[in-house]
């Protein structure tokens, strides 16, 4: 039952039977077209019974729509050049054809950019051209801040207040902002979460997929479901293939800005770090219950490679849906399963079971048709938003219908079911009622990170200790904020 | 006569023009550029308005700089590994082609070719064998040496430049051959028969006159190659991509990552500066030296 759709349906009825008037019409149009939206997303397809709703589905209210659709939207016309880093069979196409459904008359051309630094620099240079680009998705605070600092997006904040857009209310955060003004919307999230090769799981008897559980059941499980040897070795388990993954138990304790102190230096002399780096470094190199990095690094591994190839019996991740929902790329054959990022101590609240916020997208100088590109703005970051399921993402938007998130990832509930554990999925992937990591502090980020990767390899490697590796790190680390400064 | 000359420059630079509009914008400009950006702060972001001139202060923390002092540290070891390898094997290697050797020409194509190949494809190519798992190198010392712990490639301090030397070296040979066999087939056979009259062995011919007789060419192999090695960037970067950077990174690949990786362009123009002086003092230190070995 596709709840959404008769909400909507009702405010249709609502708004054509109290007002009479032209605009009211067009109002109620509109609010049918989006009806015809919400079933486009949902397949069309005739109701499963085994669709069931989220059990706390009181975050996704339907919010209002006058707010986020123009009065009269097909006389807006133009050409959007939106870039994003997701493909258009990730999500891109669906939102851009949703979209023209609401405002037939803007063009939207999508451009895929890599999310590294040769693809940013190429953004970089494309917005310093000054015309190339509308509408931006950029990933990433670093390269967020950046683009803020250097006056390349259109300040959105009196537009967004005239269209009774609070950012917080909307999106969930406030925080992202530059000298008080919102440049971006931050619209698209992260979950992280363990995601479990299920005929794995089983075959080491680990019973029920966990709610909650600590890094240490982690490893035991991972103790578990390693076996063979050679080539056919199958790790337990494994962290992310980036190397500044070592910090996210930091994340999920501390909840903000994990690389600084509060008086503004480095936060490495933290004993957790030490903590999280020699769990990492013994379940690798001497338990040899995990994939380890130095080879990820080495063979310019990634981590769907050693998951969908079973390589990997678990593995930290925060965009597996996005790999898995493509069966001919990456053929499986077992469900996985999904439990969330392990705590320190049971108990603790986990900043990194909520989605945190990863993504932003804003309105680029130099776009020659602002009306256009905000309208399809506020549609990407608001009802499109949702299919950046699609390519492993959340959507932020407070207003967002997950129950349409299955049918929009895998295409139906039954296909669903062939890959994935759908209610671990939904409880875990989908967790927007849990905490969520937030960073505020980005001074001499790109310095901290790159540090990060050299110092934490180091130790990977035997080069260092951990220990000579975190204080050297702590000493670097300072020396760039300082110079930042 | 005066105007006839003064006509005569007019044409020749009339039709200089687009070639010298070409070379100042592309070449000159760019470098001037890049010279007064070496004594200012920029991330290119803010535009021309951005540029905040700071003196030599990018020179200065240059000095504390571990990761440029590093740089400069691997580049010297590839230079001084791959120039003299690469040209001893091309030496002995063209040597033994100039006598009568079987399918010398198909020889020679073999080794040319992958100089003139792509080196991102070679590069890709070397990443792969060298592997920590499954790589060919790895699974032949894994299970025809039976080693028992396996060499990380890339990861490992100690040998993180092998493969990038290796690749350099197998790339540069192809053109250090040919060279060497045209300037071979250039001594005169006469020189020879003269030296077995007066007794001398293979070896001591080939030390008396060979290399005497081609050190002009072993002159411009090491300067070019020596500017080459100096300028090493797409290897470096495609092979080290995501390891561990410091050990194996080269002053080129540095100054990429400073400008845009961290755009800060005044300091990479710095950085290309510093780069452009040690080149140049390297240079001139063998044109000093050739009046020594360098025979014409």
């Amino acid at each position: 039952m596709n709840y959404g759709s008769l909400y909507l349906a009702y405010k249709v009825n609502d708004v054509y039977g109290k007002k009479e008037n032209c605009m009211k019409r067009k109002s109620a149009c509109i609010v049918m077209l989006l009806v015809c939206v919400s079933l486009l997303f949902a397949g069309g397809a005739a109701e499963s019974k085994k669709d069931t709703p989220l059990k706390d589905a009181s975050v996704y209210q339907v919010a209002e729509v006058a707010k986020y659709i123009d009065d009269d939207p097909s006389s807006i016309t133009g050409t959007v050049r939106f870039w994003t880093a997701f493909k258009g069979d990730a999500g891109m196409n669906d939102i851009i054809t949703a979209f023209n459904k609401v405002y037939p008359n803007i063009k939207v051309e999508l451009n895929t950019y890599s999310n590294n630094s040769n693809g940013n620099v190429g953004v970089d240079t494309a917005l310093m051209a000054g015309d190339k680009i509308d509408v931006l998705h950029t990933f990433g605070l670093n390269n967020t801040t950046r683009r803020w600092q250097n006056d390349l997006f259109i300040d959105l904040s009196k537009r967004l207040a005239a269209d009774g857009l609070d950012v917080k209310k909307e999106w969930g955060s406030d925080a992202y902002t530059y000298e008080g003004k919102y440049y971006t919307i931050p619209m698209g999230g992260l979950s992280n979460y363990v995601a479990i090769n299920m005929k794995e799981w089983n075959k080491a008897n680990l019973g029920k997929l966990p709610t909650e559980w600590t890094w240490d059941e982690y490893l035991e499980a991972s103790r578990k479901m390693t076996h063979g040897e050679g080539a056919s070795k199958v790790y337990g388990g494994s962290d992310y293939h980036s190397i500044n993954y070592f910090a996210y138990p930091l994340r999920q304790m501390k909840g903000y800005d994990v690389y600084y102190k509060e008086d503004g230096t480095s936060n490495f002399d933290d004993p957790e770090f030490l903590k999280a780096l020699k769990r990492e470094i013994m379940a690798e190199q001497q338990e040899k219950i995990w994939f380890p990095l130095t080879v990820y690094r080495s063979d310019s591994m990634q981590a769907q490679m050693t998951y969908t190839t079973g390589q990997v019996a678990s593995i930290v991740m925060p965009n597996v849906l996005r790999f898995i929902r493509d069966t001919k790329t990456y053929p499986v054959d077992w469900i996985t399963g999904f439990a969330p990022y392990p705590v320190e101590e049971k108990g603790q609240p986990n900043y990194m079971a909520g989605v945190s916020i990863y993504s932003h997208a804003g309105i680029c100088k130099g776009t020659k048709n602002f009306e256009a590109a905000y309208a399809f703005l506020k549609f990407f970051s608001t009802y499109g938003s949702i299919n950046l399921v699609s390519a492993g993402h959340m959507p932020t938007w407070k207003g967002t219908n997950l129950e349409n998130a299955v049918q929009v990832i895998f295409g139906s509930r039954e296909k669903a079911d062939k890959i994935v554990d759908v209610p671990s999925m939904l409880k875990v992937v989908f967790d927007y009622s849990s905490p969520s990591y937030i960073e505020n502090n980005t001074k001499a980020y790109s310095e901290i990170e790159s540090l990060i990767n050299q110092y934490v390899l180091d130790a990977h490697n035997g080069k260092l200790t951990p220990e000579q590796a975190l204080e050297q790190l702590k000493i670097e680390a300072d020396e760039a904020i300082k110079n930042a400064e | 006569m005066k105007r006839l000359k003064y006509k005569d420059t007019k044409d020749a630079y009339l039709f200089l023009a687009p070639s010298l509009v070409i070379f100042i914008t592309l070449v000159i400009f760019p470098i001037l550029f890049s010279l007064v950006l070496s004594f200012t702060k920029w991330n290119f972001l803010s535009g021309f308005s951005g540029i905040q001139f700071v003196g030599l202060e990018n020179f200065k923390r240059m000095t504390s700089d571990r990761y440029f002092k590093q740089a400069i540290i691997n580049t010297f070891i590839y230079a001084l590994t791959v120039v003299p390898l690469s040209i001893l094997l091309a030496l002995i290697l063209a040597y033994v082609m100039n006598t009568a050797v079987f399918f010398k020409k198909t020889l020679r194509l073999c080794f040319f070719i992958p100089y003139i190949s792509s080196t991102v494809a070679l590069a890709a190519v070397f990443k792969y064998l060298f592997r920590e798992i499954n790589g060919p190198i790895n699974l032949f010392l894994a299970n025809v040496i039976r080693m028992q712990s396996l060499p990380q490639w890339f990861t490992d301090d100690r040998l993180n430049k092998i493969p990038i030397i290796t690749l350099l070296i197998w790339t540069s040979i192809g053109y250090e051959l040919i060279i060497y066999m045209a300037s071979l087939s250039n001594i005169s056979h006469s020189l020879y028969e003269a030296a077995d009259i007066d007794g001398a062995s293979g070896a001591t011919k080939f030390l008396k006159i060979t290399i005497p007789l081609i050190s002009p060419t072993t002159f411009y192999l090491v300067i070019v190659r020596m500017i080459a090695t100096f300028k090493l960037f797409t290897a470096v970067s495609i092979m080290t991509m995501g390891t561990s950077a410091r050990a194996n990174t080269t002053m080129v690949v540095r100054i990429y990552g400073d400008a845009f990786g961290a755009y800060k362009f005044g300091y990479a123009s710095a950085e290309a500066w510093v780069l452009f002086v040690i080149i140049l003092g390297i240079t001139l230190i063998q044109f000093w030296g050739q009046r020594k070995w360098v025979h014409y």
